[in-house]
């Protein structure tokens, strides 16, 4: 069985564009412009994936996330853009989303990605893996209320990112750290819990202040 | 000065207007050396062979001056009968003034004419005739000026004229290495040189002897000294004159790998893609007009002031992801961990990495490229990394300067280091590793006189 997908994204061409990329690999339930017909779209369509735009009118793609998750937390978020504004990608992702991947993409690797999402894996895109290395990294004050557990990211966790930002694929970093392709997806589902749970609300902050 | 006609506006010829600056009003006439700016007194050099009569001197302030030479030449004859102001003038600016070396090219010109090197003796014979005459026209005058002064000077002044020229060849062909050289020829004449101006103090020496003997050992040591240093001093003025010349050409060739790294970054490469966008004018033209613009910023700024502003490392590798996905085709993505203003390090470390697109934008067949940089206080680490064709780093020939010289010497040039990991069929990841410099460094980056002052963070 295909796997179930909805639509979200501003610009109706990009839509109708990925639609018929994907139609091979998935099922497309639905699809929808701005922030509210979004969230009653997918809850009426019950998908199993959301491709969901970063940016979109009414609220940002990290309000439809945290929307629908009140309603219905098992549908798994995938977040597609071309913006490169690091701080719309964390949110996305602090809000939920189980990978942020870019829409230079091709249209194979996006469907290998949506089945990854699908089986409760995360996907790292190697921009995605910058931004997190560098959440990370960054010399932010230690807060008395973090996690240390949470806070940090070990030193595998870091090499295997490291190399997705390299643009190397799960299996070429299992080949390079000996390692099964399965360690390195949990490692990278590791990862990104500890960027959904950390206690870090420096995090957000170092994320709004890349605005700058 | 001539004055210039009023008609002669710039005429704006019809096609693109002009990019850079007013056009110069057409000369009336072609400027002749006669007309450069006056400026300081150590800006005259004393003309070279082909232009000089004797010395260049003339000919050389002349030049200074704005002036017709003869009106100089005249100037110094009739100084000369001026109790030999005019022949002291000269002779002192002939040893004090440098000769006139054109600056184009690297080195010396190659070749010092054969015309010059045959006419040595002959001016030095001339230069001894010429002082004969003044000193005999002041004789006149009725100064007591003994005969046997006169034919100590006249001696000497056309041995030191001898020895001047000898020296300073002599000099430029032990430094050059170039060209036949003729020792035993310089080496007579040398030696010839040297018999007249000891001659000449000897004569000065044996008049003395017959003063009383104290007088005479002092005027003896005076003449002895003074011979010495007429000999030695063209010689050491030309040994320092060529080693100075010597680290110029250094630094120009320095220089010159660095312009050949550049042009083979943007002007070479474009004109490739041009060759192979032959049938679409348009493209054609577009990247002619974009190579235009960026040699001309390249050319006419300082290299940092390009933009106003410093840039930030992050704003760099955009700019050039997005040139090279124009130019070559191929989707580039960049990750970025860290940021920073564009250091010297940085910039030397994203001119290679450009060069790494470029390279897997042409040779790759790939049509995606990552690349990562992270950036910390201590370095700058690159990777460039394509899915495409990959080659054998072994194999890579000689005349393929792209990866030699533009990633892995600029690099080493500057005490970075280089990976190159490749197999056919298996992509090619370049990685770039260099240390940055900021102040607390400065001392290590001993090769790179350029470091300029760290900038704030932008």
């Amino acid at each position: 069985m295909k796997t179930r997908v909805f639509l979200v994204d501003d610009h109706q061409l990009f839509r109708k564009g990925v639609a018929a990329e994907l139609a091979d690999a998935v099922q497309i339930v639905g699809d929808a412009a701005d922030v509210d017909s979004a969230v009653v779209g997918i809850i009426g369509a019950r998908p199993q994936v959301v491709l969901l735009d970063v940016h979109l009118p009414g609220g940002g793609g990290a309000s439809v996330i945290s929307r629908v998750h009140e309603r219905e937390p098992d549908v798994k978020f995938l977040a597609l853009s071309v913006s490169d504004a690091s701080e719309d990608v964390i949110a996305v992702i602090r809000a939920g989303a189980r990978g942020y991947v870019t829409k230079t993409i091709s249209g194979g690797e996006l469907a290998a990605a949506i089945e990854r999402v699908a089986d409760g894996d995360a996907v790292f895109s190697p921009r995605l893996a910058g931004f997190v290395l560098d959440a990370f990294s960054t010399n932010l004050a230690v807060d008395t209320v973090s996690d240390p557990e949470l806070d940090q990211l070990t030193q595998r966790e870091k090499e295997v990112l490291r190399l997705i930002a390299r643009g190397y694929a799960y299996k070429e970093i299992a080949r390079q750290l000996t390692l099964s392709v399965k360690t390195i997806e949990t490692h990278v589902s590791s990862v990104l819990r500890k960027l959904q749970l950390s206690s870090r609300y420096e995090l957000t902050r170092w994320a709004n202040d890349r605005r700058l | 000065m001539p004055s210039e006609p009023a008609a002669s506006l710039p005429v704006i010829v019809d096609g693109p207007a002009p990019i850079t600056g007013p056009t110069r009003p057409p000369r009336p006439y072609l400027p002749t050396r006669h007309q450069l700016p006056l400026g300081p007194l150590s800006a005259i050099e004393r003309t070279g062979p082909g232009e000089r009569w004797l010395g260049g001197v003339a000919s050389g302030l002349a030049v200074r001056l704005g002036v017709d030479p003869s009106i100089v030449r005249i100037a110094f004859v009739a100084l000369g009968f001026a109790s030999g102001v005019g022949v002291v003038l000269y002779l002192l600016a002939w040893v004090i003034l440098p000769t006139h070396a054109p600056i184009a090219g690297v080195g010396r010109p190659a070749s010092v004419p054969v015309l010059h090197a045959a006419g040595d003796p002959i001016a030095a014979l001339a230069f001894g005739a010429v002082v004969l005459g003044s000193l005999l026209l002041i004789q006149q005058t009725g100064l007591p000026f003994p005969t046997w002064l006169i034919t100590t000077i006249v001696i000497v002044s056309i041995g030191f004229s001898m020895i001047s020229h000898e020296g300073r060849r002599s000099v430029e062909h032990a430094l050059s290495r170039t060209g036949t050289s003729p020792w035993r020829g310089q080496v007579v004449r040398f030696a010839i040189g040297g018999l007249f101006v000891f001659g000449g103090f000897a004569g000065v020496v044996s008049r003395a002897g017959r003063l009383n003997a104290l007088t005479g050992l002092f005027f003896a040591v005076i003449a002895l000294v003074t011979g010495l240093g007429v000999i030695l001093l063209p010689w050491s003025r030309s040994m320092l004159r060529a080693l100075s010349d010597e680290r110029r050409a250094r630094v120009r060739s320095e220089e010159k790998a660095d312009i050949a790294a550049h042009l083979h970054d943007s002007v070479l490469q474009t004109l490739a893609i041009i060759q192979r966008k032959a049938d679409d004018p348009k493209q054609v033209q577009a990247l002619a007009r974009r190579q235009e613009r960026e040699l001309r910023a390249w050319l006419f700024s300082d290299g940092d002031q390009s933009a106003g502003r410093p840039l930030s490392i992050r704003e760099m590798l955009d700019v050039e992801a997005e040139e090279v996905e124009q130019s070559y085709g191929i989707n580039v993505d960049v990750v970025l961990v860290g940021d920073g203003p564009l250091d010297d390090a940085a910039r030397i470390a994203l001119a290679a990495t450009r060069e790494a697109l470029v390279n897997a934008g042409k040779h790759s067949g790939a049509d995606k490229a990552d690349v990562y940089v992270e950036v910390d206080e201590r370095e700058l680490v690159v990777f460039v990394r394509d899915r495409g064709k990959g080659f054998d780093p072994a194999a890579v020939s000689v005349d393929r300067r792209g990866l030699r010289d533009s990633i892995i010497g600029r690099l080493q040039r500057n005490g970075g280091r280089v990976t190159v990991k490749s197999a056919p069929g298996d992509g090619t990841e370049v990685q770039l590793v260099i240390a940055r410099s900021p102040v607390a460094t400065a001392g290590a980056s001993f090769d790179n006189p350029a470091t300029e002052p760290t900038k704030a963070q932008a």
